[in-house]
């Protein structure tokens, strides 16, 4: 199916459908990281963390979360495979 | 200590193809340096063989390139009296290997017939396993390699009707060494071949001056055994206790 | 008596540019790894015979520091000399971020950095035989008890304080005990091979745990105009030449060993070869002789300023030892017969100093920098600005000679 799609698409809506793709992908990334890195923090949080930490852990949770996800496309990027085997 | 996790053997159908065998072969391998020229035949054959890159000048010049056989030239004396000893060296797959103590994620074991395997999907490239071997066998893919295929005439046109081979090249940031061409071997006992004499590793096929044999040390009959009691043999840095089973008889 | 620790205001222009350089420096360390990973490890200064570079000697130079940092801020609460108290919150604050910074390295170095999660599959994925998985056990711990500790101290419960905080030093040995067996068991690469290493490398670690903690007290401190007591810093400084005097002789007979029979040429190739300057003039000059000089010569040794400029030297002398044992320990070629190595395998390695490498090292510090700049504005870890508090401890200060 996939092969009949990609054969009968032009270039420049493959090109389009790429960017979508990647787009969309570093969207569901950002999201995941960002939903973990907060549930971790209201865990903590509900578990007794005083709120004068907070700020602190906000911080370095969110530098983490960025290389995480450079970490990420970086990753993806190098090591994506093909849409026809 | 290397063992100490007892693997499954991974031959497929080696044991129930020959229920005569009880016990795993011992692959070895004897190198006679009185008959090797340096010609680097079995270099270039495991090259071609397993997929090895070549290497561009400059990988060589920063010593990158990846190199699973080398010879190294050792002289001993000043000229007009010099002694050259030229010595292939592959992986020695030791009984004791240092590079499967270290491994941290069990990428290198030592499998029940001796050799000792590279499995590039759990490698996390840590390098540790290079630094630990004696013998510089190892070396890291610095770089994403470039699909090479060498010209091979008698390999038939269609990749997809080749069994194991080629090699896919291995994945930047993993380490790689030489493997006795284990997919050889398995093959040959899976089609009933014998191994030393029909099977052979690259770099054995290669020699023009037939200098190396391969074959079971357990076995009185094979061509390693028969060449192992020609005269005496030595190992590299037997010192280091690895027990190496790549065997030099001298000039 | 109860010391109050605040926050800083971290409003400054000096604060802010500051904050800038090392945001910027964290951006060039994202850089530098996109770039890295894209390209993979030939654009650093990496090769099969040097295959640990940078990474690795910033690696356990970080752990080094972090596990002397913690075993100094020891010295407040697990042996009770409340002298030193000023200074624990930002050495155990720092011990957690020098480690975070280790963790860093170790991680980029790896050649596929996501499968790393295999070290920790203990027994079922990963070979418990190997050093790297038994440290990184230790690390782990260590991260958790160091944080643990801090946080109790936050909160005041010495006595919690105190008993988790002994646990923290004896791990903290033990880590870099382990780091240091990393190297000294590997039986081929004669220069790294020693039963002594792992003490080799904690001296090192309480040396330069113990500079780096009494330079940034006095930068920090003084860069938010609090006054710290001279004597808090020379009795650092008296402990310094204490704990490199016991550098100097591990070292001296580590050394030694190796000169002796069997096998003289590694140990002559550190001394000799094309990398004797890391040997001599950062890890014996700069680490130990220059540093001993100053501390133990009265002049200098009584000022502040001689002991900052001896924990500068320290701090470099130790990373250049660091460096002297990564370096030369797998550039030394490998004797696999007797006789004179041909050709490009007789020859030792090199190892170029390459601009993605230098970046990425260099933005793991400023990241780290930037983590301990920021923590100062968000967590109460400086003593509050009138430091009169300090007012007479029971029993004197056993560390500090008697003046004059």
């Amino acid at each position: 199916m996939l092969q009949v799609i990609h054969v009968l698409i032009s270039e420049e809506w493959k090109m389009s459908l790429r960017v979508a793709a990647i787009a969309i992908e570093v969207i569901i990334l950002t999201a995941m990281i960002y939903s973990f890195f907060l549930g971790l923090r209201l865990t903590l949080s509900d578990l007794g963390l005083q709120p004068k930490y907070e700020g602190f852990l906000k911080l370095v949770l969110t530098t983490l979360g960025i290389f995480i996800l450079t970490f990420f496309i970086a990753h993806l990027i190098l090591f994506y495979p093909g849409i026809i085997p | 200590m290397e063992s100490a996790v007892r693997l499954p053997i991974l031959i497929q159908g080696s044991k129930s193809t020959r229920p005569e065998e009880e016990k795993m072969p011992k692959w070895a391998m004897v190198i006679d340096l009185d008959k090797c020229t340096g010609c680097q035949a079995c270099i270039v054959a495991c090259k071609a063989e397993n997929n090895v890159p070549h290497g561009s000048p400059e990988e060589q010049r920063r010593r990158r390139d990846i190199y699973w056989n080398k010879i190294i030239a050792v002289t001993r004396g000043r000229y007009p009296k010099v002694q050259t000893e030229l010595i292939p060296m592959p992986c020695m797959q030791c009984d004791h290997p240092p590079c499967v103590t270290v491994c941290p994620a069990r990428a290198t074991y030592r499998r029940e017939d001796g050799i000792v395997i590279q499995n590039y999907r759990r490698c996390i490239g840590c390098k540790y396993c290079m630094v630990a071997c004696p013998y510089g066998a190892r070396s890291f893919n610095f770089r994403k390699q470039d699909e090479m295929e060498y010209h091979r005439p008698d390999l038939p046109p269609d990749p997809g009707s080749r069994e194991v081979w080629p090699f896919p090249v291995r994945t930047q940031g993993v380490v790689e060494k030489c493997t006795f061409c284990f997919h050889r071997i398995d093959r040959g006992i899976r089609e009933g071949k014998r191994i030393g004499v029909e099977v052979l590793p690259a770099c054995v096929e290669a020699c023009p001056s037939c200098a190396m044999a391969f074959g079971d040390l357990d076995d009185p009959q094979s061509p390693v055994s028969i060449a192992f009691g020609s005269r005496t043999a030595f190992r590299l840095r037997e010192e280091l206790k690895t027990n190496p089973k790549v065997i030099y008889l001298p000039r | 008596m109860e010391r109050t620790y605040v926050t800083i205001e971290g409003k400054s222009r000096g604060y802010y540019l500051l904050v800038t350089l090392l945001g910027l420096g964290s951006v060039s360390l994202l850089v530098s790894f996109i770039v890295s990973y894209l390209k993979g490890q030939q654009v650093w200064g990496v090769s099969n015979i040097i295959p640990w570079g940078q990474l690795i000697i910033f690696y356990i130079y970080f752990i080094g520091l972090s596990a002397g940092a913690i075993i100094i801020s020891s010295l407040s609460y697990v042996l009770k000399w409340d002298f030193y108290k000023p200074i624990t919150r930002l050495a155990v604050f720092m011990g957690i971020l020098l480690m975070l910074g280790a963790m860093f390295f170790v991680f980029v170095d790896l050649g596929r950095p996501e499968k790393f999660w295999r070290l920790f599959g203990y027994y079922f994925l990963n070979n418990m035989t190997s050093m790297f998985v038994i440290n990184s056990i230790f690390y782990v711990v260590y991260m958790t008890l160091m944080v643990f500790y801090l946080w109790l101290i936050f909160e005041n419960k010495k006595k919690w304080a105190a008993i988790v905080g002994t646990l923290d030093v004896i791990w903290a040995i033990s880590v870099h005990m382990g780091t240091g067996a990393i190297f000294g068991l590997i039986g081929n690469r004669e220069i790294f091979f020693s039963p002594i290493k792992p003490f080799e490398f904690l001296a090192a670690a309480l040396t330069s745990g113990t500079s780096l903690i009494i330079l940034t007290t006095l930068g920090v401190f003084k860069f938010t105009g609090r006054h710290i007591r001279q004597d808090l810093i020379l009795s650092l400084g008296n402990l310094l030449s204490w704990l490199i005097y016991v550098l100097l002789v591990l070292v001296f007979v580590d050394k030694l060993t190796h000169l002796y029979f069997p096998g003289r040429e590694p140990a002559l190739y550190l001394f000799a070869g094309n990398y004797w300057w890391l040997f001599w003039v950062f890890q014996i000059g700069m680490g130990i002789l220059i540093p001993l000089f100053l501390l133990i010569y009265p002049q200098t040794g009584r000022t502040v300023k001689g002991v900052s400029f001896a924990s500068l030297s320290v701090i470099i002398g130790v990373f250049g030892e660091r460096a002297a044992l990564v370096i030369p320990g797998t550039a030394y070629p490998q004797h696999f017969f007797p006789g004179f190595m041909e050709g490009i395998w007789g020859k030792p390695g090199i190892f170029p100093v390459t601009v993605w490498e230098s970046l990425l090292c260099l933005g793991i510090v400023s990241y780290i920098a930037l983590l301990f700049v920021l923590g100062l504005k968000f967590l109460e870890i400086l003593p509050a600005q009138e430091d009169e508090a300090i007012v007479a401890v029971e029993g004197s200060n056993p560390l500090l000679k008697k003046m004059g």
